[in-house]
């Protein structure tokens, strides 16, 4: 299955050969000799750094403030790296953790994506380098004192509470309601 | 890079006649194909058998597939043929699509090609450079990555990252480009069209790589069919099948190019340097691909409507798609949940690994590597 | 061409040299030895590891990139920190290794690749050892380092690295023979192996000038001289294991290759010895072929016989036992020679030889750079091929040529 240039007598072939090698030698090296003088391409980081177009996928930025628990983000996460922790519903949520592992992070954005408020968002910050594994886990809510937590505990017991007085208030007085209205 | 005397198989040692010897081209490289364990016998000079061995890289991605949600799926595509991301996001996004009816928007479609064949450029850009390498020519090397380069940072702006874009979405895709995305596509292409007769007259025309490629490691016809070789290593051999011809997919039916093939120009039919040479000629189809959808990229929206999470009916699928080394193919068995029951990859990568033994046999060890860099395979999807 | 030992013989009168004519003149020359020694050994290490950075600059320029910048001003204490690392890596000596010829190994080839500094000169009068035959002399330890590759193949014990250093050893043997041939081209048209006569020879009349300048070099007196040049300069990058013909290194990545035993300093005198004996077939070509120290550069000449010690030794006079203050005198003659026009005009041509020596010979050492950074490798049978095949009678056809110039046009 020979497709190749007609057959020419070894002898010729010899000395094509020999040509073809110093001229295609030559070439190459004209080419080279010409880089030798162009500029660079080099960027000489960490003192030059290149230009980081927005959207790109770097670490996560996340405002607690925004955040409506909904678990979107961490249920939207292939590999499990994201766990929330946190008491309370709605308003009186007291988000204890958010852990990102960025061991396993993937930087795929479909947490990013999940969120509606768009409080979890990749920022352009690329440089994590880190020597420690233990830096790998990097929780985004503020820092919460243990007395801060307890207080909210109690906060939210006693909104329970008060809801649940609230709720028996309102069906306990079927006997209440008749005594009153039927007391003749 | 063991000696000879760890090497040695058990049954190897009463067969062991006084010149063969086991050589282990380990797991580690100097050549960049990734963790791919060739154990060579070699009887003196020549190379009687070379078995690749191959898990090094295994991740249980097609066990992961039956686990995750199938959007969930999609970033770890990205990490099969870590070089070609686009195009294994863009194979597994067809297919669910195909078993779930769901339309994909012109401009969608148009995108994805773009990036595709972007994707395709840098692709057989590193193969090159990479091969290059092998060979002992380290110029080739960076001046294809710095013409990747320019492909890398569109990629960043269209989609976030470098190299795992995870911007084919099931749907369409992840984010819209802007005009100065387009702008850097337009200027790549005309950076590229003037670096690509230098590649040719520093290694293509080059004697010396000529000498090393051409008529090693021939692949008759037949022998590529048999093994079923896809990608360039078929129309290496002189066979014009690709799959975006034959059965195209994402609107590629719109776009005019052609199939370059391979015709012993330097050598035999079906050599190293045929397969290397459709992959050079493969970089300029692309870039009239490219020029051809951004002129006809209309406007719309860039992902279909669809629920947060994916429902696929029962049913079972098979796409194939052309990645640069191959055709890439998802099987998926869906089971009307969440997650799919069976997600198989026919990775091109591993069924062209599958002919080194033959065309090994009788070699130089040199020629082994040379063999390998043609081939062009990825360990990510080798393993997966 | 007179060393400065010999010249100091030959004038040293009366009691300023008494210790040349005592019983400790043995230690005088021991010492004028080993400084001409230290000074080879410190030329070549300075210049390998010069030319070390020299090759990542230049190989990361044609790349695009800058090559080292961090360590010092533009990077040029690169080498100094690449040394500092390779002496203080690990030293591993394989146990299934022969330890005797694992730790001579190095030492061969470094010393085969050391050993021709002393016969290569910078200029008319500037080297370290004057020898008629400094041709054989060089082109015999071009040999000796092949035994040490042999050694190196050898000594881990592993039948791999047998095969890389058999088939290195066998690439660098045969290329000395063409190597060898156009050596003999220009042997035969100057008629000596001295270095001064084949190069003087260069700048005798030539194409009907009496001071020919360039046109005097070998390589435009006869056409089997052009071609032997280049036949030589190949030869040279395959004997010296360079790309394109640096396989056997290149196989060691993959498989067990005789350097891949080698860590730390021992593969720092593989490398070192790579680089030197670079510079010597440079050197070599730029006598040979090029002209020497006759270069583009126009040498000014002086009478025969001139020297610089001769001079000084006029200025010096003779001491006598009773002067008081000889050391004075010494100096005061070194300053006299500075005033000398005739001294300077030495100085001068010594100084101005060097330059064009030094210059071509970094050119060749930078085309040898730069064929390395743009070529593939080629595989071992198609080195041999290009031996056997196209140099070997290329060569022989060059020597033919030249016995017929020689015979009909003495």
């Amino acid at each position: 299955m020979t497709v190749s240039a007609a057959k020419r007598h070894p002898f010729v072939q010899y000395f094509a050969d020999l040509w073809s090698g110093v001229t295609t030698t030559c070439t190459g090296l004209r080419l080279t000799l010409r880089y030798l003088f162009k500029p660079k391409v080099t960027l000489l980081y960490p003192e030059e750094r290149p230009a980081i177009p927005a959207g790109h996928r770097g670490i996560h930025r996340y405002v607690e403030e925004e955040c409506l628990l909904c678990r979107a983000c961490e249920a939207a996460c292939p590999v499990d790296c994201l766990v929330i922790n946190a008491i309370g519903r709605g308003k009186d949520r007291m988000i204890l953790n958010f852990d990102i592992d960025y061991a396993k992070c993937l930087f795929c954005n479909l947490c990013c994506e999940a969120c509606n408020p768009k409080c979890l968002v990749l920022t352009g910050d690329y440089d994590l380098s880190t020597t420690k594994r233990d830096t790998c886990l990097i929780d985004f809510a503020h820092r919460k004192t243990s007395a801060q937590i307890e207080e909210h505990k109690k906060f939210l017991e006693q909104k329970e509470a008060e809801k649940k007085a609230a709720a028996e208030k309102r069906d306990a007085p079927k006997e209440c309601g008749e005594e009153g209205n039927g007391s003749n | 890079m063991n000696s000879a005397r760890e090497n040695r198989s058990p049954d190897a040692i009463e067969s062991l006649r006084t010149e063969e010897l086991m050589i282990n081209m380990g797991p580690q490289h100097p050549s960049t194909h990734g963790v791919l364990r060739l154990v060579i016998r070699t009887d003196g000079e020549l190379v009687s058998e070379a078995w690749p061995h191959i898990g090094y890289l295994h991740r249980s991605f097609e066990k992961i597939g039956e686990s995750v949600n199938y959007n969930q799926v999609v970033p770890y595509t990205d990490r099969l043929d870590y070089l070609a991301s686009m195009n294994n996001a863009l194979a597994y996004c067809l297919a669910v699509e195909r078993l779930a009816a769901i339309e994909v928007p012109l401009r969608a479609a148009y995108l994805r090609v773009i990036m595709a064949e972007l994707n395709r450029i840098a692709s057989h850009l590193v193969a090159f450079g990479t091969y290059a390498l092998d060979l002992g020519a380290f110029t080739p090397f960076l001046y294809g990555f710095r013409e990747r380069e320019d492909i890398l940072a569109i990629f960043e702006q269209a989609s976030g990252a470098r190299l795992l874009y995870h911007y084919p979405r099931i749907g369409g895709v992840a984010r819209d480009i802007g005009p100065d995305t387009v702008q850097a596509i337009r200027r790549f292409i005309t950076v590229m069209r003037a670096a690509w007769p230098e590649y040719n007259a520093l290694l293509s025309n080059n004697a010396i790589f000529i000498k090393r490629t051409a008529n090693v490691g021939i692949v008759p016809r037949a022998q590529a069919i048999a093994h079923g070789l896809t990608g360039p290593c078929l129309r290496g051999s002189g066979i014009s099948y690709d799959v975006r011809k034959a059965h195209p997919y994402s609107h590629y039916e719109d776009f005019t190019f052609a199939i370059p093939v391979g015709e012993g120009k330097m050598g035999t039919l079906g050599d190293c340097w045929d397969r290397y040479w459709v992959r050079m000629v493969e970089i300029l189809e692309s870039l009239k691909i490219i020029e051809q959808a951004l002129d006809g990229l209309p406007q719309g929206p860039f992902l279909a409507k669809l629920p947060r999470t994916v429902k696929v009916p029962a049913g079972e699928v098979y796409v194939p798609c052309e990645n640069p080394r191959g055709e890439l193919g998802f099987y998926l068995v869906a089971q009307g949940k969440p997650q799919a029951m069976r997600l198989k990859v026919r990775a091109p990568s591993f069924c062209n690994l599958s002919i080194t033994n033959a065309l090994a046999r009788g070699v130089l060890v040199a020629d082994v590597v040379a063999i390998i860099g043609s081939i062009d395979i990825v360990l990510g999807e080798v393993d997966r | 061409m007179h060393s400065v030992i010999e010249e100091i013989q030959r004038f040293s009168p009366g009691a300023l040299f008494w210790p040349l004519h005592s019983e400790w003149a043995w230690l005088v020359y021991a010492l004028a030895f080993a400084c001409c020694a230290a000074l080879a050994l410190a030329w070549m290490a300075v210049m390998a590891m010069a030319w070390t950075y020299g090759e990542r600059k230049i190989a990361g320029f044609i790349q695009g990139r800058i090559g080292p910048n961090r360590v010092g001003p533009w990077g040029l204490l690169q080498p100094i920190a690449d040394g500092i690392k390779l002496l203080a890596k690990e030293d591993v000596i394989p146990r299934i290794s022969s330890r005797v010829l694992y730790v001579l190994a190095p030492a061969l080839v470094f010393i085969g690749a050391l050993l021709p500094f002393a016969a290569l000169p910078f200029s008319e009068r500037l080297v370290p050892v004057d020898m008629e035959l400094a041709l054989l002399y060089i082109l015999a330890f071009e040999a000796i380092e092949v035994i040490g590759i042999l050694m190196a193949g050898w000594a881990p014990g592993s039948k791999w690295s047998l095969y890389g250093g058999m088939r290195l050893a066998a690439q660098m043997l045969s290329y000395e023979i063409p190597m060898g041939l156009c050596v003999l081209v220009i042997v035969l048209l100057c008629g000596s192996l001295d270095f001064t006569e084949i190069v003087a020879w260069q700048s005798t009349t030539a194409w009907g000038l009496e001071h020919p300048w360039i046109l005097g070099w070998a390589i435009f007196r006869s056409p089997a001289a052009l071609l032997a040049f280049f036949i030589f300069y190949i030869g040279g990058l395959a004997a010296t294991k360079r790309a394109p013909f640096d396989l056997p290194e290149a196989e060691s990545e993959l498989v067990a290759g005789y350097h891949t035993e080698y860590s730390g300093m021992r593969f720092a005198f593989f490398f070192m010895a790579e680089y030197a004996s670079m510079y010597v077939i440079c050197a070599l070509c730029a006598i040979l072929f090029l002209g020497g120290w006759h270069g583009p550069l126009p040498v000014p000449s002086v009478p025969d016989g001139a020297t610089i010690t001769g001079r000084w030794l006029e200025f010096t006079g003779s001491l006598d036992a009773a002067d008081k203050a000889p050391l004075l005198r010494l100096a005061a003659a070194s300053f006299e020679l500075f005033q000398d026009p005739q001294s300077m005009r030495i100085m001068l041509r010594e100084a101005i030889g060097a330059v064009n020596m030094l210059g071509k010979s970094f050119a060749l050492y930078f085309i040898m750079i730069w064929v390395r950074w743009t070529l593939p490798r080629i595989r071992i049978d198609q080195v041999m091929y290009l031996c056997l095949k196209v140099l070997l009678p290329f060569a022989l056809g060059c020597v033919v040529w030249t016995m017929i110039q020689v015979a009909l046009f003495p």
